[in-house]
């Protein structure tokens, strides 16, 4: 949190919900929600995310994660809610530190539901429930 | 080709100097861990594999960051993590949720000052409010749980402009009904600090919120982005906002959290003090 590399926050109006198209795999949520970055020398940088993730079944469950192009980042994908209603809430979840990085890098926030269609993202720039997608790089 | 990750199991290690992250534990076992204590007093999670070793910064203080899932044995109890060294607590427990027994993903984000120079290693701890148990789950599909200890200060360090931390005894509660425009929420979380040449800080507020807040920085009477709507639902919990700011006027100036009732019937409430943690406004310089 000193060497800031890449930040968005990005509300939507009106309010979209994203969802994963499929089952059980990570897919991109929105091209806008990525970051694009050059790591630091040491190679070292941690990503925070920021999002407001829920499910409409009690019984479904949503993962998130970062993807490079179709590669999914080794390390970053995190269970991330359960259950209707009690999992609507803005979570902030810390991943990495990646190390050994070089070069730039675009890595895109990715969605996961066990189930299509039952787990969403929120993004709303509403004046009364503004909820931004919120990622960070900070180089280590 | 997956990039290189940082996934690590086993003893905590100190990172490499020269970095403002001076201790990590990022616990990831191959199959699903649960740990749970039931003691009301609390107790470590596991001293072993969720405990992080640093040494301290000359500053003598640290900015922790723990993050995982988290949740409670039966409907309606309360679960609050803290940091034990030895068998001391590093600071009291602070309440994290409470609620269902549906798992949640929960950050503490802490102050920790007047730590003595040397080496050091932090246990994560766990409190119930009954004998039902509380517990935290890593691994396998869930991801890791993470514990980060960042230096504050020096050449290397974060670079705090400036912080509070109101934990009263007893607690205190503070409340909001109304929608936009937002308002302070009380001046014991108002942070005086000199805002950088580069005119770019980050602000961290936590608080056990509950019901529909939303939370954004004030200066003066002006908000500084609309406000964040935290939840939407009337749960109990731990929340962490935060937001980059670039564009500020270099300068003294007094920063402070505001924030209105986002959606609902209820007010929003904070709770604050003993037996819930402290609520807290860290303004921080980042370089970009």
């Amino acid at each position: 949190m000193r060497t800031l590399l890449a930040s968005i926050a990005i509300g939507r109006d009106p309010t979209t919900d994203y969802s994963p198209a499929g089952a059980g795999a990570l897919e991109d949520v929105h091209a806008d929600f990525a970051l694009t970055f050059t790591p630091p020398a040491s190679g070292k940088v941690l990503i925070v995310v920021r999002v407001m993730c829920y499910t409409t079944t009690a019984s479904r469950e949503g993962y998130i994660g970062l993807r490079e192009g179709a590669a999914t980042i080794t390390g970053s994908r995190v269970w991330m809610t359960q259950g209707s209603g009690s999992a609507r809430a803005y979570r902030e979840v810390w991943l990495g530190p990646f190390t050994g990085l070089s070069g730039s890098k675009t890595w895109k926030l990715a969605f996961e539901s066990d189930a299509a269609g039952e787990c969403f993202i929120t993004s709303d720039a509403d004046g009364e429930s503004n909820v931004p997608v919120q990622m960070e790089a900070w180089g280590l | 080709m997956p990039v290189r990750g940082a996934v690590t199991r086993g003893k905590s290690r100190p990172a490499a100097v020269a970095s403002p992250l001076i201790g990590e534990q990022i616990y990831n076992p191959a199959s699903i861990e649960t740990k749970t204590v039931t003691d009301t007093a609390g107790a470590d999670a596991d001293a072993t594999n969720l405990a992080v070793s640093f040494t301290a910064p000359a500053s003598g203080h640290v900015y922790v960051v723990l993050n995982g899932v988290a949740f409670v044995g039966s409907a309606g109890i309360h679960l609050s993590w803290n940091l034990r060294e030895d068998s001391s607590d590093v600071f009291p427990y602070c309440r994290i949720f409470e609620g269902g027994t549906s798992p949640l993903r929960q950050t503490l984000r802490k102050h920790v000052t007047g730590i003595s120079a040397g080496a050091h290693t932090y246990k994560l701890g766990l409190k119930p409010s009954t004998s039902a148990g509380a517990s935290v789950r890593m691994g396998g599909d869930v991801g890791p749980f993470s514990m980060l200890v960042f230096a504050v200060g020096g050449a290397a360090g974060l670079i705090l402009l400036g912080y509070t931390e109101y934990n009263p005894d007893p607690a205190t509660q503070f409340s909001v009904s109304g929608s936009a425009p937002a308002v302070d929420i009380n001046a014991n979380l108002n942070v005086a600090c000199t805002i950088p040449n580069s005119g770019k800080a980050l602000v961290h507020f936590d608080a056990y919120a509950t019901n529909r807040p939303a939370f954004t920085t004030r200066q003066s009477t002006s908000d500084l982005y609309t406000p964040h709507a935290m939840q939407l639902v009337d749960l109990p919990q731990r929340v962490n906002h935060a937001r980059v700011l670039t564009g500020l006027t270099p300068g003294a100036t007094t920063l402070k959290p505001g924030w209105f009732r986002a959606s609902g019937a209820l007010d929003a409430l904070i709770d604050c003090g003993t037996g819930f943690g402290p609520a807290s406004f860290s303004v921080w310089e980042h370089e970009a």
